[in-house]
């Protein structure tokens, strides 16, 4: 499902800031499973992850996305393989604080040709799904830590993506909520979705759905 | 469509977080466009009922000046006037004012002379008394004005003082229509020996001269010949009256508006703090919508409709209360800073004359840079590469 | 998955702003239709008009027959209606705007003509 083959992305390239913070990484993560991508912080996880959601283009190689090569798409294209194909987790959840638990899951699907009365249905099963039903109207910022992830990972879902990646899905959350992420990330991935995880907590490149766990260090993959 | 509604939708609930601060907003700037263009409105209807009347203007009038005023006018003038080429009828008019100083209200005094043409359509806006429309020696035809200045009805006397200190005494025989009150309100016709005495205007000598030409193109040419034979005198015509309505209103116009600088000083501060830049929340806003994909041109549609929102509601709301304003209650307040002040005040409602490009001036100065001062700093955000809102810059 | 039962607003907010804005687009229309009817009504009035300016001479006002070139703005100088100097302005706030103090209760006695 998703190739890439050295890729490379450095910031600010010639200049004295210059950084790799990808270097020469090649993966391969078929369809239906799930990786995660382990390694301190600074090691390259997040570049990658953004890399392969189509968030930015890599300086060098090539990414590919069920056979699609993708890295090279102009940027409108790019935004509209991220709207039909990729639904991300962000660290920060990086969600609108003051804006409602409902219209924050919703936000993927205003840009569609969908009506107003599928996009209510779409929310419905998604806020039922992470059982944030009772919490609907409430503002983001008045939810708890693992409240405001269960609304990120509604939202990732929210343009029923075929890819699903996670930066530190478990940074805000306790061991608990952590095997509970875990749990409801498990069963995306039984419903074929492809899962790339991007962390270093053991509750989940430990947990028995993962199928692979790569390492990175200063830019570099090594596999376990 | 679908896709327009749903961007509106969100447009919406973006501002119902922000609700009383866009409250403000579009109350500052409804209330901006209903001020400037209260006055514009009023200001156009105003030059547009003093030239409805331009049409039935003299085309030429002649009045004598000594050491720069106006003065009586040799009645004989009118015969070195008809040896003038293209003059289809020349009228000697005794016409002037006549102050009160019990109510210091100042009285127009018209001279009436049955034998014109001008005068036959008297009946037609006159409301008659016991006699017919013909006004003899002691008989006076009032405007409303001088009826409720004076609390006289039809039938009743009107005295007038002479320059002789004598008193004279008129009957009122008829009283101009309401719906010339706005020429009339203050006017008394009297016959033109009544009108000669009270007004002190010598036999010999009229007020000035009303002329009519046959061939409307030749107005300048005529006048340039009586100014020839008439040395002495100022000759006005035509278009110069109606130039110079445009210059009265247009100078009151502006110099209200000119008060209004404060208010169009504020709301250029507000577009400016616009322009200069989104907030960090603002910016943070735009690149999550782009990392959860929304493109480009979605978020440019989205900020259009908040600007467009913004100011074209604000926009319409402001130009229909300026209009209830001036048209339906009739300006108070504002009329007075216009229109001037006077003791004898016709009552009237003015007619709705708009102008077109006023109003697209009115958007142009408002609407259109609150809208590019909406988009374009939302444009220079919205093109910032995703990545950036992930790694939470 | 069921999707719960919620009470939801009958009108999303995209509806109610255009039924605001139809709504402004109406008060509009309205405006429009009272001024022609009140140009309509002012037109069959010309003719009264008309001949009232031929009979008065002159179109100017009679809405500041106080001011200083008194009632007839428009003969008291060509070249300017304020009677000082060529483009002279008047000055404001009286003429323009506001009644002068009456002179009654000045402190010296004025008369105009007969007590």
């Amino acid at each position: 499902m998703i190739r890439v083959v050295s890729v490379s992305k450095v910031y600010n390239k010639g200049e004295p800031n210059q950084v790799r913070a990808v270097w020469e990484v090649s993966l391969h993560v078929p369809q239906g499973e799930m990786a995660v991508v382990r390694g301190p912080s600074g090691s390259g996880k997040t570049t990658l992850l953004t890399l392969i959601g189509c968030f930015a283009r890599p300086s060098s190689g090539e990414i590919q996305v069920a056979g699609k090569p993708i890295s090279r798409l102009p940027e409108k294209f790019m935004t509209l393989h991220r709207r039909k194909h990729v639904g991300m987790m962000f660290q920060q959840f990086n969600l609108i604080q003051d804006l409602s638990v409902e219209k924050n899951v919703a936000i993927p699907l205003y840009p569609l040709q969908l009506s107003g009365r599928l996009i209510d249905e779409r929310v419905d099963a998604l806020l039922h799904m992470v059982r944030l039903d009772k919490r609907r109207a409430f503002p983001v910022k008045r939810l708890s830590g693992g409240e405001q992830q269960r609304v990120a990972i509604a939202r990732a879902l929210a343009n029923d993506p075929e890819i699903v990646l996670a930066d530190e899905p478990t940074a805000h959350l306790d061991t608990a909520l952590s095997q509970e992420l875990m749990t409801m990330l498990q069963a995306l991935k039984a419903e074929g979705r492809t899962i790339v995880i991007a962390s270093h907590d053991p509750v989940v490149y430990g947990h028995p759905s993962v199928d692979r766990v790569l390492t990175m260090k200063d830019g570099c993959m090594s596999e376990v | 469509m679908n896709r327009y509604l749903n961007l509106l939708d969100f447009t919406l609930y973006s501002l119902l977080r922000r609700k009383w601060k866009i409250l403000f907003l579009m109350l500052l700037f409804s209330y901006l466009v209903f001020l400037f263009s209260s006055v514009l409105l009023l200001t156009g209807a105003i030059k547009n009922e003093a030239k409805k009347g331009v049409r039935a203007l003299p085309d030429i009038t002649i009045q004598r000046l000594t050491a720069g005023r106006q003065v009586p006018i040799p009645a004989a003038y009118g015969e070195k006037l008809r040896e003038v080429f293209g003059i289809a009828e020349i009228e000697p008019r005794i016409w002037g004012y006549y102050f009160v100083a019990s109510t210091q209200a100042n009285y127009t005094i018209l001279g009436y002379d049955n034998e014109r043409d001008a005068w036959k359509g008297l009946g037609r806006i006159v409301l008659q008394g016991t006699s017919g429309v013909s006004l003899g020696e002691g008989e006076a035809i009032l405007g409303e004005g001088i009826l409720k200045d004076r609390y006289l009805r039809l039938g009743q006397t009107l005295s007038l003082d002479t320059p002789s200190q004598t008193t004279k005494s008129f009957q009122v025989v008829g009283a101009f229509k309401g719906v010339t009150n706005l020429l009339t309100y203050d006017v008394i016709l009297l016959n033109q020996r009544d009108a000669r005495e009270i007004l002190g205007v010598e036999e010999g000598f009229v007020t000035d001269f009303s002329v009519y030409i046959s061939n409307k193109n030749e107005i300048t040419t005529v006048a340039k010949k009586i100014m020839q034979i008439l040395p002495g005198t100022r000759v006005v015509i035509k278009n110069q009256l109606a130039r110079t309505y445009d210059m009265v209103y247009s100078w009151r116009s502006g110099f209200t508006l000119i008060t209004l600088l404060g208010c169009l000083f504020a709301f250029a501060m507000m577009v400016w703090e616009r322009a200069s830049g989104l907030s960090a929340e603002e910016k943070r806003e735009i690149g999550i919508l782009k990392a959860t994909g929304w493109d480009t041109s979605d978020i440019l549609i989205m900020k259009s409709w908040e600007g467009l929102g913004i100011s074209l509601t604000s926009f319409v709301a402001g130009l229909i209360g300026s209009y209830v304003f001036t048209f339906v209650l009739g300006a108070p307040l504002l009329k007075s800073l216009i229109l001037g002040w006077s003791v004898l005040y016709p009552p009237f409602t003015f007619t709705p004359s708009v102008s077109l490009d006023q109003i697209l001036v009115l958007l142009s100065l408002t609407v259109v840079p609150y809208l590019i001062a909406t988009v374009i700093p939302s444009w220079r955000a919205a093109t910032v590469d995703p990545d950036t809102v992930i790694r939470g810059v | 998955m069921t999707s719960t039962v919620r009470r939801r607003s009958r009108f999303r907010p995209a509806a109610l702003f255009l039924g605001a804005l139809a709504l402004l687009a109406v008060g509009l229309c309205l405006c429009y239709a009272h001024g022609i009817k009140a140009a309509r009504h002012s037109a069959e009035q010309a003719p009264l008009r008309e001949i009232a300016v031929r009979i008065v001479g002159s179109s100017d006002l009679a809405i500041y027959n106080a001011a200083r070139y008194l009632r007839h703005v428009t003969l008291t100088d060509v070249s300017t209606p304020f009677q000082e100097c060529p483009g002279c302005f008047d000055y404001f706030p009286e003429a323009m705007s506001a009644n002068p103090p009456g002179f009654n209760e000045l402190s010296t006695q004025m008369s105009f003509g007969a007590p």
